[in-house]
């Protein structure tokens, strides 16, 4: 059922439950309300008070004064604090993804967090380390556009005493080529809007699977660690790495294994022990896919 | 090498055989190793209480897969030196 802005924020203010966390989010700006309803319209919108729980109160604002009139900027809130610089008018609804992200990096505490995207086929998950550029959420919203049902396509989340991966249901955020990529890939992907000339260049919004979102609170074990690089015109190619190697590169990717110390490594070793890891080279999405099929049969 | 003092593990040490690669993590430096089994064995016997250097040598030198004697008295002092200066283990002198 589509989901309309005027029911959705009252007082311009909504809470989405994304599992496992609870978002309050003002925001007067209707790109951001449209986005928000657009793509989050499988998630539940609580319609209760202000004044209950909520993991992360955020606002994005107009900044105020001259500059509503000359180069509009927006800014991001985090329980009144502004974390970062003011952005143009135009990418507000960007500004909450990312801002979100940071929320959910630097908040938690409770799990490890991994820079990563996460699938899932029959019980089983494949993790998809990367630094931005790897081609991680193209490969992402590509197995998402196949059938394996969406954990993350940002953060890997893993609970600290099963070791087993959270979802974090959210929007795969796409970028440049990428975007028409996976239009042409999943052409039945819904897509939000573009925004032009952030600091990513070009980035848009798949809206994640119905099922996807539906099963948010199912928690799966990790079989697999595929670190992917994108290379143009390159022919795929697949090297299997050892585990050490992979907790080694895992680390690395993770937003808060040093903070959690001895605990972060032992729970990355446990997660590592059961997986197979691999390095994956690809340039074309099909056979970058069929990899992955050859995986989870 | 000093033989008088006691070697011994620092706090916060965790140690982890991942599939036939051992893996060391240090929560002074908030740094993850991979390193040789006989440095695994080493930092291991530390942190199950002190040991003098001709000790740390002669529990070594028992493993089945342990080096010969040269090389373990070379290893062991070289891995000693390095694993202090990583803050994984400490000495104190007599």
């Amino acid at each position: 059922m589509p989901v309309n802005p005027e029911t959705v924020f009252v007082g311009h203010q909504t809470t989405l439950v994304i599992e496992p966390f609870v978002v309050r989010l003002k925001s007067a700006i209707p790109a951001v309300q449209s986005s928000i309803c657009h793509l989050y319209q499988g998630h539940v919108f609580l319609s209760e008070d202000a004044s209950s729980f909520a993991d992360f109160h955020i606002s994005i604002d107009q900044v105020g004064g001259a500059r509503r009139f000359f180069r509009p900027q927006v800014q991001f809130k985090f329980d009144g604090r502004m974390p970062f610089k003011p952005l143009p008018y135009s990418q507000a609804f960007p500004f909450f993804e990312w801002g979100l992200n940071w929320c959910i990096a630097n908040q938690n505490f409770r799990h490890l967090l991994l820079h990563a995207a996460v699938v899932e086929k029959d019980g089983q998950a494949v993790i998809l380390p990367g630094q931005p550029g790897a081609g991680k959420s193209t490969l992402c919203a590509a197995l998402v556009g196949r059938g394996w049902r969406l954990l993350s396509d940002e953060m890997a989340m893993i609970d600290l005493t099963s070791t087993e991966l959270i979802p974090i249901v959210r929007p795969v955020s796409l970028k440049n080529e990428s975007i028409s990529i996976i239009k042409a890939f999943v052409p039945d992907a819904v897509m939000g809007e573009s925004f032009h000339d952030t600091s990513k260049g070009t980035v848009a919004h798949m809206k994640p699977p119905v099922e996807s979102v539906r099963n948010a609170k199912l928690q799966t074990k990790g079989h697999w660690v595929v670190f992917p690089q994108f290379r143009l015109d390159s022919s795929i190619s697949v090297e299997t790495i050892s585990s050490a190697e992979a907790v080694l590169d895992l680390a690395k990717n993770s937003f808060n294994y040093n903070v959690l110390g001895a605990l972060g490594f032992e729970k990355l070793c446990d997660l590592v022990e059961a997986c197979d890891c691999f390095r994956l080279e690809y340039s074309h999405l099909d056979e970058a896919i069929d990899f992955f099929a050859s995986l989870a049969k | 090498m000093d033989e008088l003092g006691y070697y011994s593990a620092s706090e916060e040490i965790a140690c982890r055989e991942l599939k036939g690669e051992y893996l060391i993590f240090s929560g002074f430096s908030r740094k993850t190793l991979v390193v040789h089994a006989c440095a695994f064995r080493l930092i291991e016997l530390l942190k199950r209480q002190p040991y003098k250097y001709d000790e740390i040598l002669d529990a070594l030198g028992k493993a089945s897969d342990a080096l010969d004697n040269n090389d373990l008295a070379s290893f062991v002092s070289a891995s000693l030196e390095q694993f202090i200066e990583l803050g994984i283990l400490n000495y104190s002198g007599e």
